[in-house]
C-alpha cells in the first residue's frame, strides 16, 4: 500500500516535470544541461595551487637572472621559465577570481 | 466622463449593428476578481456554429479605455466532454482589425485551431488581465482612512455575436465594506459577491455600464520601472540584478504621517499602507543580497527549500499611498539548471517577470548579458516583446559583451513565464579570460628579461674611458714597481746593518748567512720586476714614465752591486784581519759611490711619485 502511494507520487512528479519542461521548452529533441568545465567547489584549491607553482617558478626565473653576468647564459631558458610561470600564475589569478564569480 | 461617452457608444451600436450571425454565444459566465489591485477578467464562452460554414477565429472587443490597461489575455479551450478533462491547450490572440465595426473598440481574435464545423460548439476560456482599472476615490486620503476604489464595467458581454444567456459575478476582497454599486435588475449581493444577471438574448454589441464602489487595502505595489539584468558566466554561474523603483499606487496620502499613530495601531492608522514584499526566487539560489543607495538593508528574511527560495524584503520605511522607495535584489544562480545546448546552439531558459507576488509593473526591461564570443544571438520570448542588441564592457573584456534588451509595458504575474534566448558559442573561447591574464603575466617576465639583459653604462667605449683605464693600469704597475724598489732598499740597509755589527762583535758566520739571503731575496724581486718593466713598455700611456722607471731601475741595480762589492771587500779585510783603517780607506771611493747612487734614487722615487 505504501509502495504504491509512493509510486503513485512519484508518477504524478515525473509527469508534471515533462508536460513543464514541453511547456517551457518547444522543441521536443534531446536537450541536456551545459555547466562549468571546473566544478564550483574546487575553484579555490584550484586557485591556491596554482599560485603556489606559479610563484615557485618566480622564484627560480628571478634567480637565475640574479646572478651576475656569465659567459653561457641562456635566453631559451629565461623564456621557459618566465612563460611557465606566467601560465600558472594566469591560472591561478583567474581561478582566484571565480571563486567570487567576478567572471 | 467615461460613462457618457460609453452611453452615447452604446446608442451608435445599437443602431448599427454590423451582421456576425455566424456564431452564437449560448452561455457566457464571467467572474470578475477585484481582490487585489490587479483585476483579472475570466470569462467562460460557450461558442455555437449556427452558420454553414466551418469558422476559424472568435473576436473579442474590448473598449479602448479599458484596452490600455489590458496587461494580459489568453484563451484556452479544454478538450475532452464531460467528467474527463483533458489537456489544455493556448490558442493564439491577436490583435485585428475588422471593417465595418463601431469606433473606439480595440479586437482581439482566438484562431481556433481546427475550425468550429456547422452545428458544432465549444467551450472558451478567456482569461484577461487589467492593471490600473481599480481608481482610488477618493485619490486623496488621511492616515486614518480606509482606501476606497471605483471600478466601472459593463453588465452585459460586449460581444459582436448574440449572447443567449449570461451572467456577471463580481467578487471583492473578503470582509470588505460595499460603499455602493450599480443595481440594476437581477443584482444580488451575498456577502463579498455582487451578481448581476442571468440575462438572456441580449442582441449584439449591448453595453450596460455599472460602477462598484468598494473599500480595497490590498497592497497597490506598482513598480514604475523595473530592469532586471541576467548576466550567464559559462564558468558556473547566473547572476540576476533587479533594479526596483517602486510607488504605492492607491490613494494618496494628504496631510501628515504620524509614526507614533501607525505604531500604536497599525489596522486603525495606515491600513492601507504595506510593508512586506515576498519574493519567490528559483530554487538553489546563493549569495541574494538586498541594498539601496545607501547600502545593505537588513530587514530581510530568506529561506528556501528543493523548491524555491524565497525572500521577504521589507522597505526601509513602510509604504503609503504616493509614496516611493528604490532598491536592488541580486542572486547567483548555478548555471546548469538555465542552459541547455540543442543542435549546436545554445539555449538559457529563464523566467521573465519579477519574482515579487502581486507586483503590477509599468515598464520592465530584461537584458541577458552573454559571454565575449557568443555569437547569432536571438530571444524568444512567448508574448510580444520590443527586442534590440546592445553591449556591454565588463570584467576581462577586450569587444564587450552583447547584450538582448526585452522591453514590455504592463506586466504582470502572468507574464512570469519561461522565456529562451538562443546563441553559439565556441568552446574554445572559454580560453579567453585566462589567456589575457597568462599574457599579462607574461609581458611582466619579457620586461624583466630585457632590463637583465640590457647595458645601461653610459659609454663604455669611448678612447677617453679606454684610456682612463689603462692609466689606472699604468698606475698600479709602477706602484708595484716603487713597492719591490723600497723592498730592496730595506735589504740594502739591512745588509750595511750587518756590516756595522761585525765591525762591533765580529761575527763572520752570521755575516755570511745573512749576504746569502739578501742575495735570494734581491733576485727574487727582480724577477718580480721583469713582467712588470714588460707591462710598462707595451703600453702605450706610460711612455713618459718609462725612462725614469727604467733609469730607477737601473740605479737601483748599479747600487746593488756596488753594495756586493763593498761588503764582499770587507769581509775579505776581516778575514784577513787587517785593521779597521785600512777598510775605510778602501771602502771610501765605493761608499762615496753608494751614497749618491742612494740618493739619486730616492729623488726619482719622489719624482714617480708626484706623477
Amino acid at each position: 500500500m505504501k509502495r504504491r502511494q509512493r509510486w503513485q507520487k512519484i508518477s504524478r512528479i515525473v509527469i508534471k516535470n515533462i508536460t513543464q519542461t514541453r511547456d517551457s521548452l518547444q522543441e521536443a529533441q534531446s536537450v541536456k544541461h551545459i555547466s562549468s568545465p571546473v566544478l564550483d567547489a574546487w575553484f579555490t584549491t584550484l586557485a591556491v595551487f596554482m599560485f603556489a607553482i606559479g610563484l615557485l617558478f618566480t622564484a627560480a626565473f628571478f634567480n637565475y637572472g640574479a646572478k651576475p653576468s656569465r659567459k653561457n647564459q641562456s635566453l631559451a631558458k629565461e623564456l621557459t621559465t618566465g612563460a611557465v610561470a606566467s601560465v600558472f600564475l594566469g591560472f591561478g589569478s583567474f581561478s582566484l577570481l571565480a571563486c567570487g564569480v567576478c567572471v | 466622463m467615461g460613462i457618457r461617452f460609453d452611453l452615447f457608444f452604446l446608442s451608435i451600436a445599437v443602431l448599427c449593428a454590423p451582421c456576425l450571425s455566424d456564431l452564437v454565444l449560448s452561455k457566457v459566465d464571467r467572474r470578475i476578481d477585484l481582490t487585489s489591485q490587479i483585476a483579472r477578467f475570466t470569462s467562460t464562452l460557450k461558442v455555437e456554429n449556427i452558420g454553414s460554414d466551418p469558422v476559424s477565429e472568435v473576436l473579442l472587443p474590448f473598449p479602448d479605455h479599458q484596452a490600455k490597461n489590458l496587461a494580459y489575455l489568453a484563451a484556452t479551450t479544454n478538450e475532452g466532454k464531460g467528467k474527463t478533462k483533458g489537456f489544455t491547450t493556448t490558442l493564439p490572440v491577436e490583435v485585428v482589425h475588422p471593417k465595418g465595426m463601431p469606433p473606439a473598440l480595440t479586437w482581439y481574435s482566438v484562431s481556433l485551431p481546427k475550425g468550429l464545423g456547422q452545428g458544432e460548439s465549444l467551450t472558451l476560456d478567456v482569461l484577461a488581465v487589467f492593471t490600473h482599472a481599480l481608481r482610488p476615490f477618493p485619490e486623496k486620503i488621511p492616515q486614518d482612512q480606509p482606501q476606497r476604489v471605483a471600478f466601472q464595467d459593463s453588465a452585459y458581454y460586449l460581444s459582436p455575436y448574440v449572447v443567449k444567456v449570461q451572467l456577471l459575478s463580481v467578487k471583492l476582497p473578503p470582509g470588505t465594506k460595499l460603499e455602493s454599486h450599480t443595481k440594476l435588475e437581477k443584482t444580488e449581493v451575498s456577502g463579498s459577491e455582487i451578481k448581476y444577471g442571468p440575462y438572456e438574448n441580449l442582441p449584439s454589441f449591448s453595453y450596460s455600464p455599472i460602477v462598484v464602489h468598494f473599500e480595497n487595502n490590498q497592497p497597490f505595489a506598482v513598480a514604475q520601472e523595473l530592469v532586471r539584468e541576467i548576466e550567464i558566466s559559462h564558468w558556473g554561474n547566473v547572476q540576476v540584478t533587479e533594479h526596483y523603483n517602486l510607488i504605492h499606487g492607491g490613494s494618496q496620502l494628504m496631510g501628515e504621517f504620524s509614526r507614533l499613530e501607525y505604531q500604536a495601531r497599525p489596522q486603525i492608522r495606515g491600513a492601507s499602507a504595506f510593508r512586506h514584499l515576498v519574493a519567490k526566487l528559483p530554487p538553489r539560489a546563493h549569495s541574494v543580497y538586498y541594498r539601496d543607495e545607501i547600502g545593505n538593508i537588513s530587514t530581510s528574511h530568506l529561506w528556501g527549500d528543493s523548491r524555491k527560495t524565497q525572500l521577504e524584503i521589507e522597505p526601509r520605511y513602510p509604504m503609503f499611498g504616493g509614496w516611493k522607495t528604490a532598491f536592488t535584489i541580486g542572486y547567483g544562480l548555478p548555471l546548469k539548471d538555465f542552459l541547455f545546448q540543442s543542435e549546436g546552439k545554445r539555449i538559457l531558459n529563464i523566467s521573465f517577470g519579477s519574482p515579487i507576488k502581486d507586483l503590477v509593473i509599468d515598464c520592465l526591461i530584461v537584458k541577458v548579458v552573454l559571454p565575449e564570443g557568443s555569437k547569432d544571438v536571438s530571444g524568444s520570448v512567448p508574448f510580444p516583446v520590443k527586442q534590440w542588441h546592445e553591449t556591454k564592457f565588463s570584467h576581462l573584456d577586450m569587444v564587450g559583451r552583447p547584450v538582448v534588451v526585452l522591453e514590455k509595458m504592463n506586466v504582470v504575474q502572468e507574464h512570469n513565464q519561461q522565456f529562451q534566448v538562443y546563441y553559439k558559442f565556441n568552446n574554445l573561447s572559454l580560453l579567453r579570460e585566462p589567456l589575457m591574464l597568462i599574457s599579462g603575466f607574461f609581458f611582466l617576465f619579457i620586461a624583466c628579461i630585457v632590463y637583465m639583459h640590457a647595458d645601461l653604462t653610459i659609454s663604455k667605449s669611448s678612447a677617453s674611458y679606454m684610456a682612463k683605464l689603462q692609466w689606472d693600469e699604468v698606475q698600479t704597475a709602477i706602484q708595484q714597481v716603487q713597492r719591490i724598489i723600497n723592498r730592496c732598499l730595506t735589504i740594502h740597509d739591512k745588509l750595511e746593518a750587518t756590516l756595522r755589527d761585525l765591525s762591533r762583535t765580529g761575527d763572520m758566520q752570521a755575516c755570511k748567512a745573512a749576504r746569502k739571503a739578501a742575495d735570494g731575496l734581491l733576485k727574487e724581486l727582480s724577477k718580480e720586476l721583469k713582467p712588470l718593466l714588460a707591462f710598462l713598455h707595451s703600453c702605450p700611456q706610460a711612455a713618459q714614465i718609462l725612462p725614469k722607471v727604467e733609469e730607477l731601475v737601473a740605479k737601483e741595480r748599479e747600487l746593488q752591486e756596488k753594495l756586493m762589492v763593498k761588503h764582499s771587500t770587507v769581509v775579505d779585510s776581516y778575514e784577513k784581519k787587517s785593521g779597521g783603517r785600512e777598510i775605510e780607506n778602501r771602502i771610501a771611493s765605493i761608499q762615496q759611490k753608494l751614497t749618491a747612487l742612494r740618493q739619486e734614487v730616492e729623488d726619482l722615487l719622489e719624482v714617480i711619485d708626484e706623477i
